[in-house]
């Protein structure tokens, strides 16, 4: 372990930033400044000074504490939906390459119809059908992104279902289930790893896209995206730290993710590996 | 090859049906009577009634889904419930507007990722090939939101060097047409641009580490002749794929850019119509757009393999 | 006396006592303004930043306010009102109401023709009302529901008989019920005639064209019968360009670059850099609208007990929302009768100072404590600093307020059926008459009253306010209605008055704010 992160300096880099961000989340009530959702009009739309060193909203609630505890909503939903894109994509895949046939044809169109569809709008569409609330915004960036485990997991399966190791299990009576789970899921793995992670920097994304729109956490709840969207209007009079301060956080967040997906990348799929 | 051509387009069509039932079922269980939101102040409920019999909202949903596919199938595809407008009209008034954006997009997406990409590679670590390494990380991870935003705050506001936002038509205000598109253009081009980037100079790096470029240097070719003539002629091939891919997510890029900028496009009218339970405006243009994904994407393919002689279809899977 | 010379002269008068009371007006350098009051002059293209597209330019398919800023550029009504909210005539020189209150009989202007040749006069009034009435997807049919009939008495002469006495009716008349169309350019416009109005008006200016969520144009009608007060023909300018855009910020800064001359509702934040800009002139004068808080009065709901929105209505600290989110653009509000509607109380301020301990009591009192849901609709900034504000608001009266973003759709759906838990956030763009502000709202299973509110003795006072043609007996039905439904017993919570703004260029002239937001460019001119 030790030897494989010395080996990969950025798996270490990016693995400690996002470490970092976490235990921010974790430990929200105990960084931030101020309560979040403190409402005091006389201190609304301070500039940033040492007192609140990103600035107030327009109902006096410190930025800076909205930001870290922002964090807790955009990791969770970046973690959760990626879990709930993770399990069925990988189901529906496994199941596919090895069942084959029919149910492989029809799951195939229907994740070809799910990727026909513009992913954001999509993703609009099954939160504004199931209410704009943040677990509807989890299901729905996690619906969106089946078809990438699916079509990846499915892809390995094909090429693993002939190899000696998968059909000697068969020829020794292991059942279908215990084939798939044992024999051919752990040699996906390294393909999925890397997009779990990359899928985590999309999904975190993709709520501050919909929370941008309104369709995210519940105010006065803080959210990156809503946040966002709550204060660009003070833009136009100059008022642009309230922006600045979220924008810059899911920058970092995002950021970290990708990094950390790039290194898992070029260390474990080597097909993938490029001269980088 | 053509047989492989004409089983794509047939797979289109079941894909197509689901497609159509998927939007159509979202939206009819999504909570909120359009009526209700075009009624606006005027709540006579002898008036709601009689708007939601002329829009045939009284119907059974099977019913109006097989009303629907009919019409559709004719090429009419209703009218907007908000505006009365034809869809197909509203549709394509918008269209041009998005698709300037788009291609001004793609346009500086893929030149600044070839000549960038191409740079970075032949001068591997350099100070430019870590920029530009760095880059096509960041990009992908700065919401096109939040850019947008930056943009506005430093370009139109702080310096006032371009608009804000808003559309002029270019046939009257050409010049004005043109400030107005810098901005969107560069957000909606951004997280492209780091993609492209990263495969151009990934591409490249891996061909110019092939055989027969080495035989060619030892031929004595020249460095330039020997990128330009066979490191970029083969190299671009995975590219083309992923620049392909893109214009399917032209149309995601353009809901928040068109958003952030009010820029009258189908991104926008996209938004707009669902929040406002528009139903024939949402499904035309998640059909539309999903034909137009599936086609791309049928002609990258295509594409790749008339590029890439090695690539033969005939015993693929679909 | 009731010429349209005086009517002219009045906007005059009142352009230049408005413009003064206007305030704000910024000192300092840039071109000033000519003295008010200097000669117009004919000529030039006005921009129009308005707040929204035009969905129908047919009165009878209109449901949004927006729409009426054009409607009030291309039609004439029977009658309009002036800068304070009177009624004044217009197609209709002069009225009569019979003794019974069953009969209106209108004296019609001889001058007047529409955009496509064809002459007003009493049988076009008559086609115009009965079709409003009795077209089967009318908007209007509700608002001329009272109307039984119409006679062509002569050629100049209509009559409108009613089904019982209906006080408002002048009032509706204003409006789009009262909006005169040719019958040729509607039987020539067909499907389309909605988005495509060609000929079809009578007012200061035609219809051009209007290409969607883009621009609208219309253009001068040299033919139109108005006169300026000193005997000139109006309108003065020759085109209006409309362009929609809905975002306040973005129709402040186009202001501000020159892209647009004229622009209203104009978000609170802003109004001080229009003010201080040397180039701009910020107006503002009152509105009949409202904005307001549904507490669900139905069975089971949170307030089904009308002291629990007592409690909220005391506990609310008016001032500060309109301070803090408004930027005094819009005033502490308590009921449905705005300052300049006649029978406006200026005593009547019940809950002026925030009484977060006397709704402590009042709960105490009632016995269990008070926690509802308030629906907003998501991603509105605005709405939801409103919110997030009263929601602080209540915390120190110990009202638990919990905030529910929903898409506005099903805000409206849930409020149709008043099957929402708590309370929403409903505001009102205001009607001539009180009754247009109140009734629909108030009265027991009305359309727009959805907090299911019901209280007898305030349906007889609505119902009153309606047959007695007395203004005095109006007033008085008014005033005692309100202080129930506010007060007493109330239907639901409301928080303040709006103002109407204009904001524009400095070069351009006699635009006045009237208190139904609209306005009126015949008599805006633009200096050269």
């Amino acid at each position: 372990m030790r030897q494989f992160a010395r080996r990969n300096p950025r798996i270490l880099v990016g693995g400690a930033v996002i470490a970092l961000l976490l235990l921010v989340a974790i430990a929200a009530p105990f960084v931030a400044p101020y309560d979040p959702k403190l409402v005091d009009v006389t201190n609304a739309l301070l500039p940033p000074s040492p007192a609140h060193p990103l600035g107030t909203d327009d109902l006096g609630r410190d930025v800076l504490s909205r930001v870290i505890w922002g964090s807790r909503i955009s990791l969770s939903v970046g973690l959760i939906a990626v879990g709930i894109g993770f399990f069925v994509g990988v189901s529906l895949g496994l199941l596919a390459g090895y069942i084959g046939g029919l149910f492989d044809l029809l799951a195939m169109r229907a994740i070809d119809a799910l990727l026909a569809f513009p992913a954001l709008l999509l993703a609009i569409s099954i939160t504004a059908a199931l209410g704009p609330q943040i677990q509807n915004a989890m299901i729905a960036i996690g619906v969106v992104a089946v078809p990438a485990y699916t079509r990846l997991t499915r892809g390995q399966v094909l090429s693993l279902r002939e190899r000696e190791f998968v059909l000697a299990a068969r020829t020794i009576g292991a059942t279908p289930l215990r084939v798939v789970v044992r024999h051919i899921f752990p040699n996906a793995t390294n393909a999925l790893v890397v997009q779990a992670t990359l899928g985590i920097a999309a999904a975190i994304l993709a709520e501050a896209a919909l929370s941008f729109l309104g369709l995210g956490a519940q105010p006065p709840e803080p959210s990156w995206g809503q946040d966002i969207n709550y204060n660009a209007r003070y833009l136009s009079n100059l008022k642009w730290w309230m922006s600045v301060g979220p924008g810059t956080a899911i920058f970092l967040a995002v950021f970290s993710f990708n990094f950390l997906g790039d290194a898992l990348r070029d260390a474990l799929d080597p097909r993938l590996r490029r001269a980088a | 090859m053509t047989q492989y051509i004409l089983r794509r387009l047939l797979l289109m069509i079941p894909v197509a049906f689901l497609v159509s039932v998927i939007v159509f079922t979202l939206l009819r269980i999504t909570p909120g009577d359009p009526v209700l939101v075009f009624a606006g102040e005027e709540r006579d409920p002898a008036a709601l009634e009689a708007l939601r019999h002329e829009y045939g909202l009284d119907q059974p949903l099977p019913v109006q889904y097989v009303v629907w596919m009919e019409h559709a199938l004719r090429g009419d595809l209703g009218r907007s419930l908000r505006t009365r407008q034809p869809v197909t009209q509203a549709i394509l008034e918008r269209l041009p507007k998005t698709l300037e954006l788009g291609s001004a997009a793609l346009l500086i997406s893929i030149s600044v990722a070839l000549v960038v990409g191409t740079l970075a590679a032949l001068r591997r670590n350099s100070p430019l090939d870590l920029i530009a390494t760095g880059f096509t990380i960041a990009g992908v991870s700065l919401p096109n939101f939040y850019l947008g935003i930056i943009l506005i705050l430093v370009f139109a506001l702080a310096l006032r060097v371009f608009p804000p936002g808003g559309y002029a038509d270019f046939a009257t205000e050409p010049v004005d047409n043109l400030k107005r598109l810098v901005l969107p253009a560069i957000t909606l081009a951004t997280a492209s641009l780091a993609i492209n980037l990263r495969q151009v100079r990934s591409s490249l790096l891996d061909v110019l580490s092939q055989e027969y470029l080495r035989t060619a240097r030892a031929k004595g070719l020249g460095e330039r002749a020997v990128v330009l003539r066979h490191a970029l002629k083969n190299g671009l091939i995975p590219v083309v794929t992923i620049f392909g891919l893109q214009i399917g997510a032209l149309l995601d890029g353009a809901i928040i850019t068109e958003t952030i900028f009010f820029w009258p496009g189908v991104g926008r009218l996209a938004v707009d119509s669902i929040g406002g339970r528009d139903y024939p405006v949402v499904q035309a243009i998640v059909l539309m757009s999903a034909l137009a994904f599936m086609v791309s994407t049928l002609a990258v393919d295509v594409l790749y393999a008339w590029l890439d002689p090695r690539i033969s279809y005939r015993r693929q899977a679909g | 006396m009731r010429s349209a010379r005086y009517l002219l002269a009045l906007f005059a008068t009142l352009a230049v006592v408005l413009g003064a009371c206007a305030g704000g007006q910024p000192s300092g350098g840039g071109p000033t303004a000519s003295p008010v009051g200097a000669k117009p002059v004919y000529g030039g293209t006005l921009t129009f930043a308005l707040e929204n597209d035009v969905i129908d330019f047919d009165p009878l398919r209109s449901r949004a306010f927006v729409d009426r800023n054009l409607h009030y550029q291309i039609y004439d009504s029977l009658v309009r009102i002036d800068p304070t909210g009177k009624i004044i005539p217009w197609l209709a020189e002069s009225w009569e109401t019979s003794a019974d209150g069953k009969q209106v009989t209108f004296k019609l202007r001889k001058d007047v023709k529409y955009h496509d040749g064809t002459v007003f006069d009493a049988a076009s009034v008559k086609w115009n009302i009965d079709r409003y009435r009795t077209t089967q997807n009318s908007q209007r049919a509700s608002d001329l529901a009272p109307v039984a009939s119409v006679d062509v008495v002569d050629q100049y002469t209509a009559r409108f008989n009613l089904k019982a006495p209906f006080a408002p009716l002048l009032a509706t008349l204003v409006d789009r019920a009262g909006m005169m169309l040719s019958q040729k350019a509607i039987e020539a416009g067909g499907a389309d005639f909605t988005r495509k109005p060609v000929g079809a008006g009578s007012g200061p200016f035609k219809f051009v064209e209007a290409v969607k969520d883009d621009h609208i144009t219309i253009e001068k009608n040299p033919d139109w019968w108005g006169k300026d007060k000193d005997g000139n023909k109006l309108p003065y300018l020759d085109k209006i360009i409309v362009k929609p855009i809905v975002e306040g910020t973005v129709r402040t800064t186009n202001l501000r670059t020159g892209d647009a001359q004229v622009a209203n509702n104009i978000v609170g934040k802003d109004v001080e850099s229009i003010k201080s800009d040397p180039n701009l002139l910020y107006q503002q004068g009152p509105n009949y609208g409202f904005d307001s808080i549904f507490t669900n009065r139905k069975k089971g709901a949170a307030f089904e007990d009308g002291r629990y929105a007592r409690a909220v209505s005391m506990a609310i600290d008016r001032k500060q929302i309109t301070n803090q989110v408004f930027y005094g653009t819009r005033f502490p509000g308590y009921g449905t009768i705005a300052p300049s509607h006649f029978a406006a109380d200026p005593s009547f301020k019940p809950f002026e100072k925030a009484d977060p301990a006397g709704a402590k009591a009042l709960i105490q009192q009632i016995g269990k404590p008070l926690q509802f849901e308030m629906l907003v609709t998501a991603g509105t900034a605005l709405d939801l600093q409103i919110a997030q504000l009263i929601q602080a608001q209540l915390a120190k009266a110990d009202i638990k307020m919990d905030i529910k973003t929903l898409e506005f759709a099903q805000i409206l759906t849930l409020q149709d059926t008043c099957s929402y838990q708590g309370a929403t956030l409903i505001g009102w763009s205001g009607r001539v008459d009180p009754d247009g502000n109140t009734y629909s709202h108030i009265y027991t299973g009305a359309p727009n009253n959805n907090s299911c509110y019901s209280n007898a003795q305030v349906d007889k006072l609505l119902d009153e306010s309606r047959t007695t043609t007395d203004e005095a007996k109006r007033k008085a039905a008014f005033r005692a209605a309100e202080q129930i439904y506010v007060v007493d017993d109330p239907a639901r919570v409301w928080y303040d008055f709006r103002s109407t703004q204009l904001a524009t260029a400095k070069r351009v002239q006699g635009l006045v704010p009237y208190p139904d937001g609209l306005i009126r460019f015949d008599v805006g001119w633009l200096q050269k």
